[in-house]
């Protein structure tokens, strides 16, 4: 780079070359040394800048703890309103769908017959429908008798061979929870299986 | 400080700094750089402060990475880059912290700086080495800092357009046209002194 091409760059600015040339210096403070020398024996390696800017986020903390509070609190309240949708509900798994499951079921057997001797019975669904099932078995080794089973039909058993299997398990004597094989008594107990399921229903509809 | 190493050359004192771990060495060479970093760094960003807490930090850098000083370059282009570094860093520091502020000096502003609204000021006082220069300074802050740090090397440091190529890593030809659009952009900023 000749000195002609510096002078080519420079036509037309010389007058404000020369005034930045001629700014007046700044210098450094008079115990510049004197700092830069106790920060260098005390380890003080760290930039002023990092220092300032780290101390500077502080102010950062009150607004971010409240956006969180305000997240979390929004969170908190969207989960609990999904349950509270419903005012009745408290948290307890409602039965609904099992009581509606439930067959409408009256063992009609009459006296031990030999054509259903498999411990079979036959079931009046809702819609009228008449049908065999085998009853649940009942365990071995209970002794005690389900009651709401034989209200509702599942476990009677007009049969006097199978008799053995859901009370008394071969206490052929024991008969007081078998249904009776007068019809007005099988009738009268329709009707009142009627009249709770329609009160079970009101219960849960309120 | 011992008198030993005042007649030293730059290089010479960052050798023994290098070799011997010789404090003094240092001390020499931060008392003969700390005043022109500090006009360098305070023309380009404005703030004597701030200007001060560079120099210090390059300083700094300078004695904890003094083997990362290579001697086939001068020390001046080493410890000018090094200091030129941080003050741009510390103008990407403002510049993210100006988009939150409502007063925003960005350097965007290509109008003639206007000695204000002031009819106190006389017009010969134009002329008044004081007014000019702050004058001047502003429109300094006012120049892109691309084209700012290169025209303060060059017109205020007086290095040469070799040494401003190494400092900054750019080719000559990059620098001389940077030099020359900061100075149309001042030039234009100082309209109302430099008529055309």
């Amino acid at each position: 780079m000749g000195i002609k091409d510096q002078n080519n760059m420079d036509n037309g600015y010389e007058k404000l070359s020369k005034d930045l040339k001629n700014l007046p210096k700044v210098n450094a403070p008079d115990d510049f040394e004197y700092k830069l020398m106790v920060k260098i024996q005390n380890g003080q390696f760290e930039t002023a800048k990092v220092k300032n800017e780290s101390g500077k986020l502080w102010k950062f903390i009150p607004a971010t703890a409240v956006a969180l509070s305000a997240l979390i609190i929004f969170f908190v309240v969207q989960e609990t309103s999904v349950n509270n949708g419903n005012p009745y509900f408290d948290g307890i798994e409602q039965p609904v769908a099992k009581t509606d499951n439930i067959p409408d079921t009256v063992n009609l057997r009459g006296p031990a017959s030999p054509a259903i001797d498999d411990g079979s019975y036959l079931v009046i669904h809702p819609n009228d429908v008449v049908k065999k099932e085998k009853p649940v078995t009942a365990r071995p080794r209970l002794k005690g008798v389900d009651v709401d089973g034989l209200i509702d039909g599942s476990l009677i058993n007009r049969s006097g061979l199978n008799r053995q299997h859901v009370v008394g398990h071969g206490n052929k004597s024991f008969n007081g929870f078998l249904v009776d094989k007068d019809r007005k008594e099988i009738e009268r107990l329709r009707a009142r299986l009627d009249s709770i399921k329609a009160e079970k229903k009101k219960k849960i509809a309120n | 400080m011992s008198t030993k190493y005042k007649g030293w050359t730059d290089e010479e004192l960052i050798k023994e700094f290098q070799d011997s771990n010789t404090l003094d060495a240092y001390e020499v060479l931060v008392k003969r750089y700390k005043d022109p970093l500090t006009n360098f760094v305070f023309r380009f960003i404005g703030d004597k402060d701030v200007s001060t807490d560079i120099v210090q930090d390059t300083m700094i850098k300078f004695y904890l990475n003094k083997d990362s000083y290579k001697s086939f370059a001068k020390f001046s282009t080493w410890i000018y880059t090094i200091a030129g570094n941080l003050a741009k860093n510390e103008l990407k520091r403002r510049k993210r912290r100006t988009i939150l502020s409502l007063n925003s000096s960005s350097g965007d502003d290509d109008r003639p700086l206007e000695i204000g609204d002031d009819s106190v000021i006389d017009p010969d006082r134009l002329a008044d080495g004081e007014i000019k220069n702050v004058l001047i300074q502003k429109a300094l802050l006012k120049v892109k800092p691309v084209y700012r740090e290169v025209v303060i090397l060059r017109d205020i440091q007086e290095f040469s357009y070799e040494e401003i190529s190494e400092m900054t890593n750019l080719s000559i030809g990059t620098v001389k046209s940077r030099i020359n659009r900061g100075r149309s952009q001042l030039q234009k900023l100082l309209k109302n002194i430099y008529k055309e």
